[in-house]
This record gives C-alpha cells, sequence and structure tokens, in this order.
C-alpha cells in the first residue's frame, strides 16, 4: 500500500520505535493519573464518583496499554500502513479517555484540557505530514462535544469544586499546582525531545555530507591522477605511430597504412576521452580556479570565431548576438571556454548540413543569458532528462556520429555549477534546440 | 654542418620517435632524461634549439630548466621549444605571447607530437 510510503524519516523501524516509545511514555501517564487519584483522596477533594471514575479510567488505561505491548513484541514484521493505523488507533483511544477525565473533573472548570496539547504534540512527532492538524480537529471536536452534551439534557455537568471556595481553599491550590508540575515537566520533556530529535537528523546529515564529498574528492582525484598517467603513454604511442606513418612508402600495403591510420584515430580519441575526464573534475582543486573579472561578450565572440570554420565545412551559418555592448563577469574564463566551446561544438556537430546556429547573450535582472540554439534534428523529450549525466549519450546522437564519450554536457554542467549558474535545454524533435546557460551577475569587482 | 637539436625529456619512446622524424629532416639530436643532465649537454655541445618537456620528475621541472637557460650568459640566446600535455592536463593554457614575461620560452608544442608540425616548429624557431 502506498497510502504511507516509507520515508528514511518514516520507516517501518522507526514507526516501531516510535509505539514502544508511545507505550513507555503511557506508562508514565498512568503513574501521573494514579498520582492524581492518591492525591485527590488524601487531600480530600472532588466527587467521589469522580475519582472512582479516574481511577476505573485508568485501569483501563493499564489494561489498554499491556494489549498494545504484547501486540509490538509478539509481531515482528509490521507493514507502515498497519503501523500507522495501530498508533492512530491508540492515540485516538487516548484522547477517548482523557476527554472522560475532563469531563469527571468538571469539563471547562478542568485544569487536565491543558494536556490535549501534549498529544498534539505528540501526533507531530509520530506521524508524517500533517497530522498534528487532523489531531488538533479531533481535539477540538472531542472538547465541542463534551461541552455541547453538557449544555443540553444528555449529560450533567460534574461539579468538581462542588461546596469548595476556590480561591481560598488550599486543597485547590495543591491540586492545581499538581497539574501544573506535570505540564511544566512534560513540556519540557517533549520540547527536549523535538529539538533533539532534529539535532540528531541534522548531525547525522552533516556527516552524511561530509562522507559524500570525502567520496567525490577520491573520485575526482583518481580521475585526475588516471587521466594524468594514462594520456602520457597514449599520448607517445600516438606520436610513435604518426612517427611510423610518415615512413610508411607508396609500396607499402594500403592495409598496413589503414591499420596504423585507425590506430592513431583510436589513440586519438582515447586521449579525447582522458582530457574530458580531466575536465570533469576541473574545478575540485583550488589552485586550479582562476576567477577575474572578464568581458562575457568578447569571449563568447572570439569562441564563435573560432569556430566557424568548422561551421563553414559543414555550410552552416554560425553567428553570434549580443544585446550588450560589454558583458563584464567575474568567471573562470577557462572553465567558460569549456562551456561554450561544448555547446557550440555539439551544435555544429549534430546540426545537418547548411544548419542555422545561434549564439545570443542578453542581460536579465538578476543573469547574464547564453543561449545556444540550433535547428537541427532535436531532442527527443524522453532523452532530455538524461542528457547531462556522466557518459550519457542519445540513441539518436550515436546514431548520427559513432564517436563521443558521453562527457561534454556533463563537463557544461560541472563548470556551470562552478559559476553558480544554471543550464536548460528546450528542444522539439524535428526543429532544433537550445541550451540556455544563465550565470548570475552577483557582485561585481 | 647540420643543426643540433636536444631533447630533454624522461620518456624514450617519445625521445626516439622525435629523433627519427628530425634526424630524417636533417638536424642532428641529442638527448638528455632529465633537467640536471640536459643542462650538462646544453653546456657541452651547445646545441641550437632545445626540446623541453615540462613535467619530468616534477610537475614543474621543465620551466626550472628554462629559468636556468635563460639566467646563463652562454645559453640564454638558445631558443626553447617547450613539450607540454599541461594545456589539458591542469587547465592551464599558454600563449607564448601573453606570458611571455614570465615562462622564458619561444614556443609551446603539445602531446602527441605530430611529426609535420614538429619539424615545422623546429625550422620556424632555430636560428639560421
Amino acid at each position: 500500500m502506498t497510502l504511507f510510503p516509507e520515508t528514511p524519516a518514516f520507516s517501518s523501524a522507526s514507526m516501531l520505535r516510535r509505539d514502544k516509545w508511545l507505550i513507555n511514555l503511557r506508562w508514565l501517564a498512568i503513574l501521573g493519573l494514579f498520582s492524581g487519584v492518591i492525591l485527590l483522596t488524601v487531600i480530600n477533594l472532588g466527587p467521589a464518583s469522580s475519582i472512582w471514575g479516574m481511577a476505573l479510567a485508568g485501569a483501563v488505561l493499564i489494561a489498554l496499554n499491556l494489549v498494545y505491548r504484547l501486540y509490538a513484541n509478539a509481531r515482528r514484521q509490521f507493514g507502515m500502513s498497519s503501523l500507522v493505523i495501530l498508533l492512530n488507533l491508540q492515540m485516538v483511544m487516548d484522547l477517548i479517555l482523557l476527554t472522560i477525565l475532563v469531563y469527571l473533573t468538571g469539563s471547562e472548570e478542568s485544569p487536565l484540557s491543558f494536556f490535549y496539547v501534549f498529544h498534539i504534540i505528540l501526533a507531530s512527532i509520530i506521524f508524517p505530514g500533517g497530522f498534528s492538524y487532523l489531531y488538533s480537529l479531533l481535539v477540538i471536536i472531542l472538547y465541542s462535544s463534551l461541552i455541547l452534551l453538557e449544555h443540553s439534557v444528555y449529560l450533567d455537568h460534574v461539579c468538581f469544586f462542588h461546596g469548595v471556595h476556590v480561591s481560598a481553599d488550599p486543597r485547590v491550590a495543591v491540586a492545581i499546582w499538581f497539574i501544573f508540575v506535570i505540564t511544566m515537566l512534560a513540556s519540557a520533556y517533549l520540547a527536549q525531545n523535538v529539538t533533539e530529535r532534529h539535532r540528531r537528523v541534522r548531525l547525522k546529515l552533516e556527516l552524511t555530507n561530509q562522507k559524500l564529498q570525502e567520496i567525490n574528492k577520491t573520485k575526482t582525484t583518481f580521475f585526475r591522477y588516471a587521466s594524468h598517467e594514462m594520456k602520457a603513454p597514449i599520448a607517445t604511442i600516438q606520436s610513435t605511430l604518426m612517427v611510423v606513418e610518415d615512413i610508411l612508402g607508396k609500396d607499402t600495403d594500403p592495409r598496413v597504412i589503414n591499420m596504423v591510420q585507425r590506430a592513431i584515430g583510436r589513440t586519438g580519441e582515447t586521449i579525447g576521452m582522458l582530457k574530458d575526464l580531466a575536465d570533469l573534475t576541473y574545478g575540485n582543486f583550488q589552485e586550479q580556479q582562476k576567477f577575474e573579472l572578464l568581458d562575457l561578450k568578447d569571449l563568447l565572440a572570439d569562441l564563435v570565431t573560432d569556430a566557424t570554420p568548422n561551421a563553414e565545412r559543414k555550410h552552416q551559418s554560425l553567428k553570434f548576438k549580443s544585446s550588450e555592448s560589454t558583458a563584464s563577469y567575474n568567471g573562470d574564463a577557462n572553465a567558460l571556454g569549456k562551456i561554450f566551446k561544448n555547446l557550440v561544438s555539439n551544435a555544429i556537430r549534430y546540426t545537418q548540413d547548411e544548419g542555422k546556429i545561434r549564439v545570443k547573450l542578453r542581460k536579465t535582472a538578476d543573469n547574464y543569458e547564453i543561449a545556444v540554439s540550433d535547428n537541427g534534428a532535436g531532442i527527443p523529450d524522453a532523452e532530455q532528462i538524461n542528457i547531462f549525466k556522466e557518459f550519457y549519450r542519445t540513441p539518436s546522437a550515436k546514431k548520427q556520429i559513432s564517436e563521443g564519450t558521453g562527457l561534454g554536457l556533463a563537463i557544461v554542467m560541472r563548470m556551470v555549477e562552478l559559476h553558480d549558474g544554471n543550464i536548460h535545454l528546450e528542444s522539439k524533435e524535428g526543429q532544433g534546440s537550445t541550451f540556455t546557460v544563465q550565470l548570475p551577475l552577483g557582485e561585481i569587482l | 654542418m647540420a643543426k643540433k637539436v636536444l631533447i630533454i625529456d624522461d620518456d624514450f619512446d617519445l625521445v626516439e620517435a622525435m629523433r627519427i622524424t628530425l634526424e630524417a629532416a636533417g638536424f642532428e639530436v641529442i638527448d638528455a632524461q632529465d633537467g640536471e643532465r640536459g643542462m650538462e649537454k646544453m653546456k657541452a655541445e651547445a646545441p641550437d634549439l632545445v626540446l623541453l618537456d615540462v613535467m619530468m620528475s616534477s610537475m614543474d621541472e621543465g620551466f626550472h630548466v628554462a629559468y636556468k637557460i635563460r639566467q646563463d650568459a652562454d645559453l640564454k640566446d638558445t631558443p626553447i621549444v617547450m613539450l607540454t600535455a599541461v594545456g589539458n592536463q591542469t587547465g592551464f593554457q599558454f600563449d607564448p605571447g601573453k606570458d611571455a614575461d614570465f615562462l622564458p620560452v619561444d614556443e609551446f608544442l603539445e602531446k602527441p607530437v605530430n611529426p609535420k608540425k614538429l619539424v615545422d616548429v623546429v625550422h620556424q624557431n632555430i636560428k639560421v
């Protein structure tokens, strides 16, 4: 049943712990109740029927709590929903008994009505979501019904302090003082409990976060080391192969020439992938970052100029437009270069010959917004969510161009994050794609 | 007389690949595996150009060698071509035009080394 899905904060194990906690709290409440009964008997306050009624309610509560306890111990396996129902049943029974106690001690006159508050707090601790509101509603209904019943003919009001001079009788003061003390202690306990839970969760989160950061650091260090250590020998292998290719003569078997050329191609692809892996770790190491005031417009214009020959090879029109004459921005030129080089070269790669690619820069209230759009094949909706994942290449991209590491957009994402920016994709199949990068203006130096 | 090129690089195979290419192009090639031996060969053989690897035993050994060459009265005019894979490893990008003030080299050549480009770069930088 998915009515109460398990979450880390509300697992069936934690609900079971709460069940046992509630049962233990109830023993304390029973102890308080009987202390009250004894106190009232000793100081001889209140009608005998009320005192007997309270004792009876206490006995019923003992019996119920024993049943709850036996049930919790007997059943090993609880589903989330059955636990939620079980706990609700207990809480509702508690509230009904409390209402009876309030009735027995004089309804509106009874200081016991404060104890409703504890149940609402308990509901908020025990249950997920807005249960505390449901419980406050239930409390209001129970209390209102009691008052209404007493003002109708169906229920007689209990005059708990009948014949007692309330403001002068020390017995009343003792009884009220007793309730006051219990209320204060219970409040302190519950407040402490809520805060402690909160702190425990936060500590756990902090520890988990620390651990994750360490793991991430290990990962990136490994990427960096591995890509570095692997690139050097492969670069040498490629250099060697190029020398071999160079000296192969006309009378060499063309298959040998092909083989050597393919080998050069493959080493090139591998080097490209290792470069990408190293790029992914960029920014994780403080010494690499170099934030400085630069002109985004110049950066983009240069980049588009550099990419133009590649676009021209496919007879594509690649143009840059800016709404700003200058765009002063505090960023890492290298990382920004990686973002837009990747986006523009992707657009060129995956857009058909004679396609249109536009790079647009504009300034909004909070951001510089850079849009790289094309009128290519577009990216199907189903593939869009995965597109920024490491090593992911869409099936249509693979079909179009077989080589590629699937790291380009992951690198873009990483570099955008480095600038506290965000990136989103709008794409329709057959109409083209637009990648929009937002870089927050922040403080201009 | 053939012009003399000194390759300072600890990668034997890469040295061999460059040696074959450069010898075929008519240069005389000598080599050293680290900065210290490189400096000794510089002094003993007075090459016409140095091909210098950036990363040898340390991340920046090549830079230190380049500084030493520039500070030596007899050697300071020797053209230096720096071999680098750094551009894509650490994110540093070099531009001899911009960085000449603090990077005392004449040209950067990225690994893997394309033979034609190697010969071109050496021809361009070697003093005739």
